[in-house]
């Protein structure tokens, strides 16, 4: 898989996390209250940020390398195990980009976010 | 009514019993013990507990299940959140043992009013699809009755589509459902039981009504309006029905019943929390799988995750939605026009089969 990442600073806080290379789940979470503050959980290997902001996205002419900027993390690299997936996750971070709703994800161990929620 | 007893002579012991209910006549206090037996229906089979066992255990947990549930109201019904109706009319199984096919029913009609966030949804499931068809293979009969197991099994696997394509009579009766009625079926996504008082309560107050099952007593035929508690008489059978809310403060549980509207409070009672073993166990419906349109809802929110055509959609009114995923192109345009209705806040019709969005309009 390629390894090219996004060279672009994102606003002040540029943290890019490096991703290495890399039966049907459903979603679980329900719809976030405005009570609900933005956390970081960890379980194992596996990481959750919650109520992030995507402001920047970025692709290239490489193998499904897609990336998105996360207000306070800095360039995320999704997930690259499959072509489905990897469009899916560029839709819902475009989504997320244009609409500025929160994003909770899974991080895993591979720097990659594996699982997307937007609202 | 008990045997020798008249309702005066019931009336005076339960005031003396303060037992907090009344007797009188009703659509099925005058029946013979035989015709009052038939109105039930309950036969725990399948690893079900005994009715023994569900009074025994809805006892011995009675200080739990009268203390405040940590995080729900200290009251609920369905019938009155917020002025609204979440509650399916009263119906009457009449004189088959089919309230299996009732209680569980009862509970997934307000599942999809609730889901759907709309108390107006005219539903009416046929519960004789459920008890005649889907039944039979596990030992289901009006003589007979049936338990819940196979019941909530039915609504997940087969599904139950609505009363005109098999409409109800209470006699034994082969299969005679409509020729679409895979088409017209509804079905729900799963189903689990709930023991823990606390549980029972947040899950009433928060999700929708819950299926239950107790003894009937001989003096139950006989209940007019109040707290129901066993006073007097023999076991008449076991009998499943539809909890629709609680009051902490009354000690009891609002339920609704299948006897018509001639018998209770207009057809609904409220029991005794720990009585009869009524809230040993209930049975809860987990969410609706429609087949159909689903006009005029909002995308609240979209999932992924790291396989392939794996994203679902949550709609308003209906909760997470699977989007098809029979190739790439038809998965990816599903997935580019919900994410696209999210983003302009615009209203979508969605098609569902069985859960799955299909088609969608973005208006």
């Amino acid at each position: 898989m390629p390894d090219t990442k996004p060279q672009q600073d994102l606003l002040s806080s540029v943290s890019t996390a490096g991703a290495g290379e890399g039966g049907a789940a459903a979603p679980t979470a329900e719809p976030p209250t405005s009570a609900e503050g933005g956390a970081i959980g960890a379980v194992g290997a596996s990481v959750w940020v919650n109520n992030k902001k995507i402001n920047a996205l970025w692709s290239i002419n490489e193998n499904r390398n897609s990336w998105v900027g996360v207000a306070g993390v800095g360039w995320v690299k999704l997930a690259n195990n499959s072509d489905t997936a990897i469009v899916a996750f560029t839709i819902l971070g475009a989504n997320a980009r244009q609409t500025q709703g929160n994003v909770n994800y899974r991080q895993e161990s591979d720097n990659m976010m594996h699982e997307m929620y937007v609202w | 009514m008990p045997q020798d007893l008249d309702f005066n002579q019931l009336n005076t012991l339960i005031r003396s019993a303060n037992a907090g209910w009344q007797a009188g006549p009703t659509s099925v206090s005058d029946l013979s013990a035989e015709d009052q037996k038939s109105r039930l229906g309950y036969f725990p089979a399948g690893g079900e507990e005994s009715l023994e066992q569900r009074i025994q255990a809805a006892a011995a947990k009675l200080s739990s299940i009268q203390a405040s549930a940590i995080g729900a109201p200290a009251a609920f019904d369905w019938r009155n959140v917020n002025g609204q109706n979440y509650v399916t009319p009263i119906r009457n199984q009449g004189g088959c043992g089919s309230c299996v096919s009732f209680g569980t029913t009862a509970a997934v009609e307000s599942a999809m009013r609730i889901q759907r966030g709309d108390p107006g949804l005219a539903v009416d499931l046929s519960e004789a699809t459920l008890f005649f068809c889907i039944g039979p293979s596990s030992g289901a009969s009006c003589g007979g009755g049936w338990y819940m197991t196979p019941a909530m099994d039915g609504y997940k696997n087969t599904g139950v589509p609505d009363e005109a394509c098999f409409p109800y009579t209470d006699h034994q009766q082969a299969c005679a459902r409509c020729a679409d009625w895979q088409s017209r079926a509804i079905k729900i996504t799963g189903w689990h039981t709930i023991s823990n008082a606390a549980d029972i309560k947040t899950w009433l107050s928060t999700k929708g009504p819950l299926s239950s099952c107790f003894t009937v007593y001989n003096d139950f035929f006989a209940y007019k309006t109040g707290i129901y508690r066993h006073v007097s008489g023999g076991v008449a059978g076991g009998h499943c029905i539809c909890v629709i809310g609680y009051s902490d403060a009354g000690g009891f549980w609002i339920c609704k019943n299948s006897w018509g509207t001639g018998w209770g409070e207009s057809g609904f009672f409220c029991i005794a929390y720990g009585e009869c073993g009524i809230d040993s166990t209930m049975w809860a419906v987990e969410g609706i799988l429609q087949t159909g349109w689903l006009n005029n809802t909002r995308v609240i929110g979209l999932w992924t995750i790291d396989q392939d055509r794996n994203a679902w959609a949550y709609l308003q009114g209906a909760g997470w939605r699977k989007i098809a995923w029979g190739n790439d192109n038809i998965f990816f345009d599903l997935l580019r026009l919900l994410a696209a209705a999210k983003e302009g806040a615009r209203p979508v019709n969605v098609y569902q089969d069985n859960g799955v969005i299909k088609q969608i309009y973005v208006l």
